[in-house]
């Protein structure tokens, strides 16, 4: 067993873990995060992608609205080059209220939104595909993010001061001395290993599970998990973010937003009891292609590409609610000293993505409080690392560039979304891993219109040439992604995507014979598939 | 007056292989797809029974044997409907429809390697697939090259050896000489043309001679040349002095090509009239004939009218057929009835690599024995017939039937009406 | 037939726009594959990369970042054999002219490809003295070396009489000239109108055989393909809207627009619509009543209406079916027409492209990428051993008559020699 000991250690690899530890490492304080899985796979990577101006919050929950456009403005500096600015449009539609509109427009003034009402022309001009039967169009300045390279940002920036990142790592105990919780101990999920860690305090940043790692230090805590559904189409039939115009409780499906090379419309909003497994239901996808038609009139003629879902983190202090939508996206920062009498152990949770950094803030204060230290917070005057050099905004035409120019040079094995060998076998060098999983999320790898129908092969000839592995391996990595991929498929396939699965069947099936590998060879067998149907640890094993 | 006898619809191997069969019997066809058919993405090689139990992951080794156990577990299957002796008559008819030589192997299926060193059991393969066969114990270096992301020897050959065949299996990855260096991204099909320079062939074989001496047979990817590609493999193998084969790669297929090809050469030598690139959007049924069908041209709707009509626009993945997020499932030309269920979750099994097949792969045209499309037991025209993947109970995953659907149900129709 | 989703019609022609057939690529590379041009040259990734996947990564209010896309010759091999419908040229064709938008500069030598009618309008008073100019190899290597214009690139001959001239001092004013009931409208374009008068007289000749009053518009235009393709559609949009308003008024009387020239019927036809994006109810009534001249006859004698009073033609001539005709999706109409033609043997060259597109062959940088992709054609030409050899468009005529020496002849020709109107 590894041994290890470090200042803090914070739990939870999503953006709000990642930036807990930027912030403790750039006040000084030596930090360790564990991820159960990859970064950002949780509720963190499985979000519409929306950075947010605060418009949607503006007439219900006006202290929310502010602190999503003061940290919209922040985010926008630090880590521009994660950030499409795509500006964003709330339009009111024939399906709703017209008095709505004005009250909207009102309340995003008193929380210093700057929206501005446009023409329907103008909005046309701008995007033609809107529906011109839409009354009113405000603009605000909503923008999309691209997680994966967020927090891979925040954990290279807080490596800089030093700071150590565990991914794959699955707290299974928190150690505790007295009313002290003192450490906690993690299984690798790669390589078997139990490693224990002690620390002098302890952040659980672990989103949805939060109520689960809190009582494995006996503390209790309830924190709801709200599914929200949401469908990526295969064309960005916007290049603005679109909301509608209307209060946000008891509305679904009613954003769409333009981020990568996909248009993602969501969400729905269903609380769920176990935040690993909660099925993508069939009147999800139809209520959102049924929404997305009142925004974009053509909007099922494209091709819906992949279903996912990903759980929000509602805290709830006592007494349940009702209506998920109805609890503040406020988040919770816990204090269990006074709260349950149990020392060294603070829970942050709750809140959205886009204001992720204020909850550090908050949460690091407090860590320094606890610590009794004063170290001032500089994460909003601090551009975080880019690894793309330039500090500007990401644009949806960087890669095409970047290839063009010659900035990306080498084969292209992800023909879709513009991956080349190069980037490739740089990242399987540094990855102790075989999951072809982690190059989609670090490089896009499988995510456009084919799903992998023609890269997962060329990805898997790639890793076995490049880490010599044994065919074993490389077949099960194989079926492995091809699987996965398919999960989120297989929820809305029909028309013209339908015919690319029976594509890439053709090819995996028809030309490869893989399914005919002996099931020794292939990895293929009953009990494989029943884990790739459970989220979390089928990539390893 | 009418300018043909018969329309076929699609590009794909049914119906090329229709049209060539009712051309060469002095029939006028018009041959309409819109685009290239399938047969490109595939492996160029026809596979009649590969896998019964569907299952399994035994491949068939003599498919005769095992057709009648087939078509017991599938009464509904296109073979069922028309029998062993058609299967053979239609693979006979098939080989000398070209110019391009397809090799069986007696009543045995070849066995030969895929481009992740699986065995792919097929019946009738171009000799220079043949040669792979891994019911043959003779030595095998595979050779690939760095440039084509479409192709990993090792991968390949060490697959083959982990199978325990009884086949010493070795790879080489090689650069390509000029001018396929500095092809980034080079296709299978620019490859297969720059195997017709000879000079480009003598820069691989000094390169690959001396390190082949150990292997019986040379086994490259399927790029050894397009139209040229019978003599390329010749000099290949006199030049290295051992049998030289191919394996396939990612799509598209040059192997497809060439049949695509020949199956097209064919059909206009024999006068045949081809129209590609053009969709058939609509057909008009009276009194249980076809009239006439209408093309979409680039600015106006125009009809084609001929004696017989031959529907031959594949499955799901040829637009045969239509599905869209409602679960409505419908074919495009005729609305001829597809039995489905209209429920998407009923479509799908939870694992792509189905052993049983995506039910929704199973959806087509129903028919009776001579191919007419049928509501309840009646023919809806009886000048209207469905080949190849269209047809209703022939998904191809199951048993790999594929192409010999498409082989026996275009002979059958040639005969009808030829 | 069922729909999925009913749409109305400004909705569904919106989202029917080309850019957005990206949609439908399944990636399968068959475009790639077939791509005339990407097959022998590196400099162009091919048409499914700057098509359906570069349109991935184009944000309209982002500025144009993929120079590659201008290797793409505009022959269209893609979008016929895509068999999902995807829109592959029209894509690039739009792509590019975003392209040169955003450089804000085309060149001089791409502009002056681009306006063959101020060409043709200055060579011909000069014909003669043009022509043997046109053939002096140090004025042709001046002109590369000025303009960029391929000193090999095939230049067609100017006429020394325009064709409308023609038409309107001497075929209107003769009394053999048909009045009739029956009309139909010439668009000569400007190859008939500058080089190749005697195609466009062979035209009038078998029309008014038939039975036809033949129109000539005085006002029509050049159809703007070359500008199109020269990535200025703003000019093309001003010659397109000359020649709809101008045709428009035939169409509504319901007369059927005619052409020899296969490009530019299919801008008529489909560019105006689909590239340039004037889809208005004029563009498609023009679209609607245009023809191929051969797919004209050929519906006359689908109708039994074609005089058949063929003399026998006992030859063997090879015939191109150039891509620009292939893509009116129409079939070949010119074989079928004249091979009702007693005793002639037509051999289809199974070629997908001469490698000329327009003007694309025509500039220096991708003069030798022309040849490559025409040099199977030009082999199989050269091998049946005909004197002569036919094809409905006027450059890919040129091309292959400069590259094989065979004398190249338009489908009308033949027709008209076998009723004995020559």
């Amino acid at each position: 067993m590894q041994k290890k000991s470090t200042e803090v250690l914070v739990i939870g690899g999503g953006v709000t873990g990642c930036g807990v530890l930027f912030d403790l490492a750039q006040r000084g304080f030596k930090a360790t995060l564990l991820e159960r899985g990859a970064l950002s796979m949780g509720t963190s990577g499985r979000f519409h992608g929306l950075l947010h101006s605060g418009g949607r919050y503006a007439v219900n929950d006006p202290d929310a609205a502010h602190e999503c456009i003061v940290e919209n403005q922040i985010l926008r500096k630090v880590m521009p080059h994660c950030i499409e600015d795509t500006g964003g449009m709330f339009v009111s539609t024939p399906d709703d209220p017209p008095e709505f509109a004005d009250e909207f427009y009102q309340a995003c003034h008193k929380v210093s939104i700057p929206a501005t009402e446009i023409s329907i022309e103008e909005m046309l001009r701008r995007e033609p595909l809107l529906n011109p039967k839409i009354r009113r169009v405000f603009t605000v300045p909503d923008a999309s993010v691209e997680t994966w390279d967020a927090c891979r940002s925040l954990v290279v920036s807080a490596a800089e001061h030093g700071a150590e990142t565990l991914e794959f790592h699955e707290v299974t105990e928190l150690l505790k001395e007295g009313n002290k919780v003192v450490g906690a101990v993690a299984i690798n999920k790669v390589t078997g290993e139990t490693v224990t860690i002690t620390a002098d305090l302890i952040v659980s940043a672990v989103g949805a599970w939060g109520g689960r790692l809190a009582a494995m230090a006996d503390c209790d805590v309830t924190v709801h998990a709200g599914k929200g559904t949401m469908i990526a189409m295969n064309y960005r039939m916007v290049n603005t973010v679109v909301n509608r115009c209307v209060h946000p409780s008891g509305s679904d499906g009613d954003i769409i937003v333009p981020i990568g090379t996909v248009a993602v419309i969501g969400t729905t909003s269903v609380r769920v009891d176990d935040p690993d497994n909660y099925p993508i239901e069939e009147w999800e996808v139809k209520l959102m292609m049924e929404e997305g038609e009142k925004m974009v009139p053509s909007f099922r003629k494209f091709r819906a590409l992949r279903a996912w879902a990903g759980v929000r983190p509602l805290y709830q202090e006592k007494g349940a609610a009702s209506d998920l939508r109805a609890v503040t996206r406020k988040y919770a920062l816990l204090d269990h000293s006074p709260r349950d009498g149990v020392d060294n152990f603070v829970t942050i949770t709750g809140g959205k993505w886009t204001t992720y950094r204020m909850m550090a803030e908050d949460t690091v204060d407090l860590v320094c409080k606890k610590l009794d230290t004063t170290r001032a917070c500089r994460t909003a005057e601090t551009t975080l690392h880019n690894p793309h050099g330039e500090s500007k905004y990401h644009t949806l035409g960087s890669r095409l560039q970047k290839l063009e120019t010659g900035e990306f040079d080498g084969q292209l094995i992800c023909e879709c979304e513009i991956v080349t060998r190069n980037q490739i076998e740089a990242n399987l060098a540094t990855n102790d891993r075989h999951i072809i999983n982690d190059l989609r999320r670090d490089l896009r790898v499988g995510m456009g219109p084919c799903q992998g129908g023609f890269c997962t092969y060329r990805v898997a000839g790639l890793m076995h040439k490049n880490k010599q592995l044994t065919t074993q391996q490389t077949n099960k990595a194989l079926v492995d992604f091809l699987q996965e991929r398919w999960k989120g498929m297989n929820t809305v396939l029909w028309g013209q995507h339908l015919r690319q699965m029976q594509l890439d069947e053709g090819i995996y099936m028809g030309v490869l014979g893989l399914d005919k590998l002996p099931p020794g060879l292939s990895g293929i067998d009953e009990k494989r598939v029943a884990e790739v149907e459970t989220e979390g640890y089928y990539e390893v094993s | 007056m009418s300018l043909y006898d018969t329309v076929v619809i699609g590009a794909g191997l049914a119906g090329l292989t229709t049209a060539c069969h009712l051309q060469n019997k002095g029939q006028r066809v018009m041959l309409i797809g819109h685009g290239v058919g399938a047969l490109v993405l595939g492996s160029g090689c026809i596979d009649v029974l590969g896998y019964q139990p569907v299952e399994s992951v035994e491949p068939v080794r003599a498919w005769p044997d095992k057709l009648s156990s087939f078509m017991a577990d599938h009464p509904q299957h296109p073979y069922s409907l028309l029998g062993e002796t058609k299967i053979n008559e239609a693979l006979h008819a098939f080989q000398g429809l070209t110019e391009t030589e397809y090799q069986q192997n007696g009543s045995e299926n070849w066995l030969v390697p895929s481009a992740v060193g699986a065995i792919h059991p097929t019946c009738l393969a171009p000799p220079s697939i043949a040669k792979g066969h891994l019911g043959d114990t003779a030595s095998m270096l595979i050779v690939g090259f760095e440039e084509l992301r479409d192709f990993y020897p090792a991968l390949i050959s060490q697959n083959i050896s982990a199978q325990n065949l009884g086949i010493e299996t070795e790879s080489l990855t090689l650069n390509l000489p000029e001018p396929g260096a500095s092809k980034l991204n080079i296709t299978p099909i620019e490859l297969a043309t720059l195997f017709e320079q000879a000079d480009f062939r003598q820069q691989l074989v000094s390169v690959i001679k001396a390190r082949c001496q150990d292997y019986d047979r040379i086994g490259f990817p399927a790029v050894l040349g397009l139209g040229r590609h019978a003599k390329v493999v010749v000099d290949l193998e006199k030049q290295l002095g051992r049998p030289v084969f191919e394996v396939g790669t990612l799509p598209p297929s040059v192997p497809g090509r060439r049949l695509f090809e020949a199956l097209k050469h064919t059909f206009v030598q024999a006068k045949g009239r081809m129209n590609i690139g053009t969709k058939v959007v609509a057909g008009e049924v009276k009194d249980g004939r076809v009239t006439q069908v209408q093309i979409e041209t680039t600015n106006r709707l125009k009809p084609i009218i001929a004696e017989n009509y031959v529907l031959a626009t594949g499955g799901i993945l040829g637009g045969g057929i239509q599905t869209d997020d409602q679960g409505r499932v419908w074919e495009p030309v005729f609305n001829l009835p597809i039995d489905h269920n209209s429920n998407r979750q009923t479509w799908f099994t939870p694992k792509f690599l189905s052993p049983v097949g995506q039910p929704v792969s199973s959806y087509g045209v129903v028919v009776n024995d001579r191919l007419n499309p049928i509501e309840d037991t009646r023919p809806i025209a009886d000048n209207l017939y469905i080949v190849g993947s269209l047809l209703a109970h022939a998904d191809w995953t199951q048993g790999r039937t594929g192409y010999g659907v498409a082989l026996t149900t275009a002979k059958h129709v040639a005969d009808l009406l030829g | 037939m069922t729909t999925s989703h009913d749409l109305d019609e400004i909705t569904l022609s919106i989202w029917e726009q080309v850019q957005h057939s990206a949609d439908l690529c399944v990636k399968c590379n068959i475009c790639t594959s077939f791509c005339p041009v990407a097959n022998v040259t590196d400099m162009f990734p091919g048409p499914k990369f700057v098509g359906p996947q570069a349109q991935r990564f184009r944000n309209p209010h982002e500025i144009s970042v993929d120079d590659s896309l201008d290797y793409c010759s505009g022959c269209g091999v893609c979008s016929m054999v895509c068999p999902h419908g995807v829109k592959v040229m029209e894509m690039n064709a739009k792509a590019r002219y975003k392209l040169y938008k955003t450089k804000k500069w085309i060149p001089l030598r791409n502009r002056i490809l681009g306006r063959s009618e101020l060409l043709g309008w200055l060579g011909s008073p000069f014909a003669p003295i043009a022509n043997v100019t046109l053939k002096l190899k140090p004025l042709r290597i001046l002109i590369e070396g000025i303009m960029g214009v391929h000193r090999d690139a095939p230049m067609p001959a100017f006429s020394w009489e325009t064709f409308r001239g023609w038409y309107q001092t001497v075929h209107k004013k003769s009394p053999q000239r048909v009045i009739s009931d029956k009309k139909v409208v010439f668009y000569h374009a400007c190859s008939v109108n500058y080089y190749e008068a005697f195609i466009g007289k062979a035209a009038i000749a078998v029309l008014e055989h038939n039975g036809y009053e033949v129109i000539v518009p005085k006002d029509q235009v050049c159809c703007g393909l070359p500008m199109l393709s020269n990535a200025e559609f703003d000019a093309a949009r001003q010659n397109a809207r000359t020649n709809i308003n101008s045709l428009v008024r035939y169409a509504r009387a319901g007369h059927k627009i005619v052409g020899t020239s296969s490009s530019c019927t299919l801008s008529l036809k489909s560019d105006y619509r689909h590239i340039l994006d004037m889809d208005d109810a004029d563009a498609r009534l023009v679209s609607q009543q245009t023809y191929d001249i051969c797919e004209f006859l050929l519906e006359l004698a689908q109708a039994g209406e074609l005089k058949t009073d063929f003399q026998p033609i006992n030859a063997s001539i090879p015939y191109h079916s150039p891509c620009q005709l292939r893509a009116h999706n129409m079939g070949l109409p010119a074989i079928e027409l004249m091979e009702l033609i007693p005793g002639i043997q037509i051999k289809h060259i199974q070629a997908d492209c001469c490698g000329i597109a327009g003007t694309y062959g025509y500039k220096k940088e991708k003069h030798d990428i022309s040849m490559a992709v025409g040099k199977s054609l030009f082999e199989q030409v050269k091998a049946t051993e005909s004197d002569v050899a036919i094809c409905d468009s006027e450059t890919c005529r040129w091309q292959i008559e400069h590259a094989t020496g065979t004398k190249m002849i338009h489908p009308v020709q033949l027709l008209a020699q076998a009723y004995g109107l020559t």
